[in-house]
């Protein structure tokens, strides 16, 4: 009989030694500088951002809170700092296309003082085209030009006037034009007197009329002609008056920024402009004596709102005046806007206005000649976020289209800013899936973020890690202001991580699952007034977390304890074991025993498993089910038919299996369920098998033990109950303390196995037996048991064909 | 001279409305006034008879004065082109006096319009109107050319742009009516308002006496002006002055030296600026 001895609690739970830390509290330890556990990360990103080629942008992938942020942003502002500024970037008034808005780019630091100097120019253009336009040399030249007009008008009106006078006529103004009537007496004669005329003298006044109203008629057609004239002429008198006030200002500036040809270009524009456009700088001639419409009042006003003023604004939309090295910019909002920017419109009586004052920088602006770091889900969450992302990368450039115009909804006319050159690093943060996903399914995606920086999930539990791991928790506490840990707190901060990634040989990665445990144990460290922060305190903060989540595990465990989901714990049963099962809620996970029972009877080898006949398991438990019938056939049945119908079934299971963790449980209830040989119910067992009957690992081995213990301890601990686990999973130990008590008070049990047979030995004690030279076991073992049955059966079978051939014929 | 001398006193102002820029801007001014001195204004509407008449004439024909097209007048259309302008003047009037204390009422007549303002100017202790009407042109208008030489009471003609800020010119000889003129000047004038007094006196000598009566006149009544002095009144002299003083305002007596009713014309003419006539 092969001998399984039980772990000893030394196995169940690697403990930190504190006597290797040379610290007392974490305020002895110096701030971690280099990143551990994520030497493959850091090689890939130190790679990421040396190549300067095309396409090498930057994929963080790992789980969620494995620091990948952090860390790539600690690199990237390394970097950063000793790289140059980038260009301050402006948007400038197109004079020749104005839905174009120009891009100027300058020095950092020089845009804002462009955007000063702009604004200071037109203030003083303002200013000396006012003083100019209100000299008496302006107004009186002015005033000659108007006067010329209105005298040439006023003279052929006149003379009309005249003429109509001496034929007995007068010129009289209607409100809409002018007429001739006859007078007398200095007044319109009255018609009844117009009638009795006589026909002569009647015929004569309108002949007159006739004449006169033609001649009208043509001294009033040349007044457009003779306004258009007058205002050729005092826009010219404007563009001479103009072009001495503001020239000497213009050349000032002209001279600041002459080693700038495209300012250069535009100030020589924006010349031009005020030159041809000079009423713009002057008061409004017009008049509000229609101020009673409200429409006039409205349209004054919106008027004022999109002052032609504006052109002459820069627009300033990356200024890199306080910065020092290259941008590096997280943007927590990925939206297509303020990736790629946009463009404000206000309302003016009802219609959407716009123009280049209202761009908007979006991050790509911001991170341009550094780095962009982003979140690659919520990325992808953002409709069209990628695909702007993509493009902008591909083509070098951030051009700035609304989702409108990208998608031609709006035909509405809006800007088109001039598109401004990209040089950007982009890194995104993202989980393993979401990497492989893309990978597969984009095909710009390869090409554009060449540089896989995969993050570790744990890292080797060795002295020196451990150590390191102690400086991470005094920085992390330092970041968040926290009261210094002792040594027996970081010890224990650091068996937790074991356990967070189930081995006891590697520490866990995930800085926000640590820090979060550093803070609630600080929280209760508070709360009892302890300084420094002891185990007792993490330990506190460990069961606070436990049990905030486990309210799912004591209704389950309710239910077992009320007899409503049956699981024996003590007593032996044919054809029933006990297995084990891991529940996964959000971030807790519990194990919990499933009663998994077997029936056999006379048939053609089939082991049926009944979770798989009713779509209730998923495909690897179907598996590990179909290599129990494979384990039976080679072992017992290799020279004559496996005469048995065999059905498996975890008992009270109303939803899902999946797994092959219990198929060395459902084994032994087959076995047991052949050989008719009882299995103690005080043992649970958990571990696959492969088809040579050899135990392997399984995932969960902690909660699984912890699951079965917690019912045992509430039934009353007999000593003779315990978890048959696989031999491989001894590493994966970090139980928790009450196991492991009671394992060295030995009233819990827990039994490496290898095989089946060391299995079968444990819960029936009964030695399995080896097989002799020709394939017999010897009878009172469990395989001769199993092997007798099996011949049983198939003779049964054998005789009931006979005699069903009898019958036929 | 004494300290207690106030305008003659102004109850009722009537403005002349026809509709056009000008006469809508003077009602501004018309409500200033009737809020300073508390007075009544009542607007007025003269519906032409010469218009009603030449649109019942046959064979009456109209020239656009921006198209330049002729066309047929009807006697309909003009009947309700002067209803709307009427509306439009009650409507204008009310909206400037809304706010205020003044109490207003409109009114619309028909006639000959020179004989109907007079007649109705008799009731009102100052009459408003703009210099230029409907024609458009620059000189003074017919209408306020009648009302320069024959309205019974105070005459304000208004040209557009005016504003009481600016500063105000009183015409000073020396008679009654040049106290008058001082006493309303004083009257208006705002906070603000700069005043000037021009001295008309044929020699420096008696300037100088004039100056300092209108100067002591002045120190009684809180007013500061300054002065200056000419020999004689016209046009060209005021034109000058409304131009270098950037004047709002000239108050000025009616029977001032011996100006001829052309020259009172020509010299309201000139002034590019409000000229009160005081009678």
């Amino acid at each position: 009989m092969v001998n399984v001895k039980p772990l000893q609690p030394e196995q169940l739970f690697r403990q930190c030694d504190t006597k290797q830390f040379s610290f007392e509290t974490t305020d002895d330890l110096p701030d971690l500088a280099e990143i551990i556990g994520q030497a493959r990360a850091t090689e890939a990103i130190h790679f990421g951002i040396g190549i300067q080629h095309e396409g090498y942008n930057i994929f963080a992938l790992g789980p969620s809170g494995a620091g990948k942020r952090s860390l790539v942003t600690r690199f990237f502002e390394e970097t950063a700092k000793s790289e140059p500024t980038p260009s301050d970037w402006c948007y400038i008034h197109n004079f020749e296309h104005d839905y174009m808005p120009h891009a100027l780019a300058l020095p950092a630091g020089k845009g804002s003082v462009f955007q000063r100097d702009m604004e200071q120019l037109i203030e003083e253009v303002r200013n000396s085209l006012t003083s100019a336009f209100d000299s008496d040399e302006y107004r009186a030249r002015r005033q000659v030009v108007e006067e010329e007009l209105q005298e040439k008008q006023e003279k052929s009106l006149e003379e009309i006037r005249n003429q109509a006078k001496a034929q007995g006529l007068t010129l009289i103004r209607t409100p809409s034009g002018l007429v001739f009537a006859p007078v007398k007496d200095g007044e319109v004669l009255p018609p009844e007197e117009f009638q009795k005329l006589p026909n002569e003298e009647r015929e004569r006044l309108e002949k007159n009329v006739e004449n006169l109203q033609e001649e009208l008629q043509s001294v009033l057609q040349k007044v457009p002609v003779w306004q258009r004239e007058l205002r050729d002429r005092i826009r010219q008198l404007n563009r001479e008056i103009t072009n001495f006030a503001v020239g000497g200002l213009m050349e000032e500036l002209r001279g600041k920024y002459e080693e700038y040809p495209e300012v250069v270009d535009y100030l020589s524009n924006i010349k031009k402009d005020v030159v041809e456009n000079t009423s713009n700088f002057l008061p409004s001639e017009e008049t509000s004596e229609d101020e009673s419409n409200p429409l006039a009042a409205l349209m004054a006003r919106a008027r004022q709102a999109s002052s032609p003023m504006n052109r002459y604004q820069v627009n300033l939309l990356v200024d890199h005046r306080s910065s020092q090295g290259a941008p590096v910019v997280y943007e927590n909002n990925p939206a297509y806007q303020n990736l790629v920017g946009r463009v404000d419109h206000v309302a003016q009586m009802g219609a959407l206005t716009t123009d280049f004052t209202m761009i908007k920088p979006g991050a790509l602006h911001k991170a341009n000649g550094g780095y962009l770091i982003l979140d690659a889900r919520k990325l992808l969450q953002q409709p069209y976020s990628w695909e702007a992302l993509k493009r902008a990368l591909e083509s070098h450039q951030v051009r700035i289209e609304s989702l409108g115009q990208m998608l031609s909804l709006i035909s509405t006319v809006s800007l088109e800013p001039e598109p401004i050159p990209l040089d950007v690093k982009v890194a995104l943060l993202g989980d393993r899936t979401l990497y492989y996903m893309l990978s597969e399914l984009d095909p710009d995606f390869d090409e554009l973020f060449k540089v896989q920086v995969d993050f570790e999930d744990q890292m080797d539990r060795t002295k020196e890690n451990q150590e390191l791991y102690a400086q991470l928790i005094a920085t992390l506490i330092r970041k968040d202001g926290l009261r210094a840990f002792d040594q027996g707190a970081v010890a224990r901060v650091i068996e937790h991580s074991a356990r967070l990634v189930s081995d006891s040989e590697k520490m866990s990665t995930q800085i926000r699952d640590i820090s979060s445990l550093l803070r609630e144990a600080n929280y209760f460290a508070d709360q009892d007034g302890n300084h420094p922060v002891t185990s007792l305190d993490v330990n506190r903060a460990i069961d606070a977390q436990i049990r905030r989540a486990d309210r799912v595990k004591q209704r389950m465990r309710e239910t077992i304890l009320r007899d409503i989901i049956f699981i024996d714990t003590d007593g032996t049963k044919v054809g029933q074991v006990n297995g084990l099962s891991v529940i996964q809620l959000s971030n807790f996970a519990f194990g919990t025993p499933s009663r998994i029972t077997a029936r056999i009877r006379l048939g053609e080898g089939e082991v049926i498993d009944i979770e798989r006949e009713v779509e209730l398991s998923g495909p690897i438990h179907s598996k590990g089910v179909l290599i129990l019938a494979g384990f039976l056939g080679a072992r017992y049945a290799s020279d004559r038919p496996l005469s048995l119908s065999a059905s498996l079934v975890f008992e009270q299971s109303y939803s899902g299996v999946e797994g092959d963790s219990a198929s060395s449980a459902e084994l032994y209830a087959l076995i047991s369920a052949i050989s008719e040989v009882p299995i103690k119910q005080s043992l649970a067992v958990t571990g696959s098998v492969n088809q040579h009957g050899e135990v392997q690992p399984i995932g969960g081995v902690n909660e699984k033990i912890e699951g079965y213990f917690d019912i045992c301890v509430q039934r009353g601990l007999t000593g003779e109950q315990g978890v048959l686990i696989p031999q491989s999973n001894i590493k994966n130990l970090m139980l928790h303390q009450d196991v492991v008590d009671a394992v060295r008070s030995g009233k819990f049990h827990i039994y490496p196995i290898d095989t089946i047979d060391q299995g079968l030995e444990v819960l029936t004690g009964i030695p399995s037996g080896e097989a002799d030279e020709e394939g017999n076991y010897p009878p009172e073992t469990i395989n001769g048991k199993v092997q007798a049955r099996l011949a049983t059966l198939a003779k049964k079978r054998q005789e009931f064909s006979e005699t069903a051939k009898g019958k036929e014929k | 001279m004494s300290n207690k001398e106030q305008p003659k006193p102004i109850r009722r102002i009537l403005v002349a409305l026809d509709a056009s820029p000008h006469s809508l801007a003077s009602l501004e001014i018309a409500a200033a006034m009737a809020e300073r001195f508390d007075a009544e204004l009542v607007g007025i509407y003269i519906e032409d008879i010469n218009l009603i008449r030449l649109a019942r004439l046959p064979t009456t024909h109209e020239v656009g004065f921006y198209s330049a097209s002729i066309r047929q007048v009807e006697p309909t259309h003009v009947e309700r082109q002067l209803r709307a302008q009427a509306r439009k003047a009650r409507r204008a009037l009310a909206l400037i006096v809304e706010g205020t204390q003044v109490p207003w009422t409109f009114s619309v007549a028909r006639g000959a319009i020179h004989r109907e303002l007079l007649d109705a100017a008799l009731d009102a202790d100052l009459l408003i109107l703009g210099k230029v009407g409907w024609s458009g042109r620059r000189q003074i208008g017919s209408t306020a050319q009648v009302a320069v030489i024959k309205s019974p009471h105070h005459t304000l003609i208004y040209d557009r742009g005016v504003d009481l800020q600016r500063p105000i010119l009183v015409i000073y000889d020396g008679s009654t009516s040049g106290r008058d003129a001082l006493a309303t000047a004083n009257h208006i004038k705002t906070e603000e308002s700069l005043v000037t007094v021009l001295i008309v006196a044929e020699v420096p000598e008696r300037a100088e006496i004039l100056e300092n009566e209108a100067s002591r006149w002045s120190q009684d009544h809180d007013l500061e002006p300054h002065f200056l002095w000419s020999p004689r009144l016209d046009g060209d002299l005021i034109a000058r002055l409304v131009w270098s003083e950037g004047l709002g305002l000239i108050v000025l007596p009616a029977e001032i030296g011996s100006l001829s009713d052309e020259a009172l014309i020509r010299l309201v003419d000139r002034a590019n600026c409000a000229v009160l006539i005081l009678r």
